[in-house]
């Protein structure tokens, strides 16, 4: 099992997510072990509120290629990844939501068995918006392993 | 630095704010085994709330919400549902399938 990143970035929305990670064309599930959020842009006192939630569907967006953590892990994921999401794609439950002001950034790790799971169906997967947000620059960091 | 914890967590979380005294909050997550949503645990030392609880069908720890609910619906087993993975044919199951099957409810 091989564990990969991806990493996530926009200009924050209310509207448009901040990207999402799905089951690709051979679908695996997928364990998000580790994941970091947090804005980048200058400090200010301007609140947050950032989502993930279940999406049975790809949506829209800028792909990203998870980037194995071992380089010896030559295998690609089968995982796909998007970023700055254009189109929404069909979303489920939210499983986390986190009210979080600009100038603070939050890092989640799970315990071996504990982690938050993206089924094997293809399409389906786990995405990060933002309900509440101002125009700034966010981005988040996910470890995931399948 | 505030650290709240738990027995058996599920994770941790950190939080890293410059208002915050020391500049970092810590405390243990549990990861519902009905929802899978993240919680962190409260620290009741101070008077915080409970994060959820405990399944006594499955053994899980469990949501608040999933608390409320009074019934259980393993994970495990929306995740085979979700999947299609039919479990008939299948020499082993997991616990919380067993369960879900052995109870008769749709996860």
């Amino acid at each position: 099992m091989a564990v990969y990143a991806v990493l996530l970035a926009r200009t924050a929305s209310t509207t448009a997510s901040l990207g999402n990670i799905i089951a690709g064309a051979s679908p695996r599930r997928n364990f998000w072990q580790e994941f970091v959020l947090g804005s980048e842009a200058t400090a200010a006192d301007n609140p947050f509120l950032y989502t993930l939630t279940r999406c049975t569907a790809t949506g829209t967006g800028s792909a990203v290629t998870p980037v194995a953590i071992d380089p010896g892990d030559t295998v690609a994921s089968n995982a796909a990844a998007n970023q700055n999401m254009t189109i929404e794609p069909a979303v489920g439950n939210i499983i986390f939501r986190l009210p979080l002001n600009q100038r603070a950034t939050f890092r989640w790790v799970a315990q071996p068995g504990s982690e938050l799971v993206g089924p094997a169906t293809q399409n389906n997967g786990i995405i990060i918006s933002t309900p509440t947000a101002t125009a700034v620059a966010i981005s988040s960091t996910v470890l995931f392993r399948e | 630095m505030y650290r709240a914890t738990a027995r058996r967590p599920g994770g941790f979380a950190q939080l890293v704010d410059p208002d915050l005294p020391g500049g970092h909050l810590d405390a243990d997550t549990i990861t519902c085994g009905h929802c899978n949503a993240v919680v962190a645990v409260a620290d009741r030392i101070a008077g915080g709330i409970p994060a959820g609880g405990g399944c006594y069908q499955c053994g899980a720890a469990i949501c608040g919400p999933c608390t409320d609910l009074g019934v259980c619906s393993p994970f495990e087993a929306w995740l085979d549902a979700t999947e299609g993975t039919p479990l008939k044919g299948r020499w082993a199951v997991s616990f919380a399938e067993w369960n879900a099957k052995r109870l008769g409810r749709s996860p």
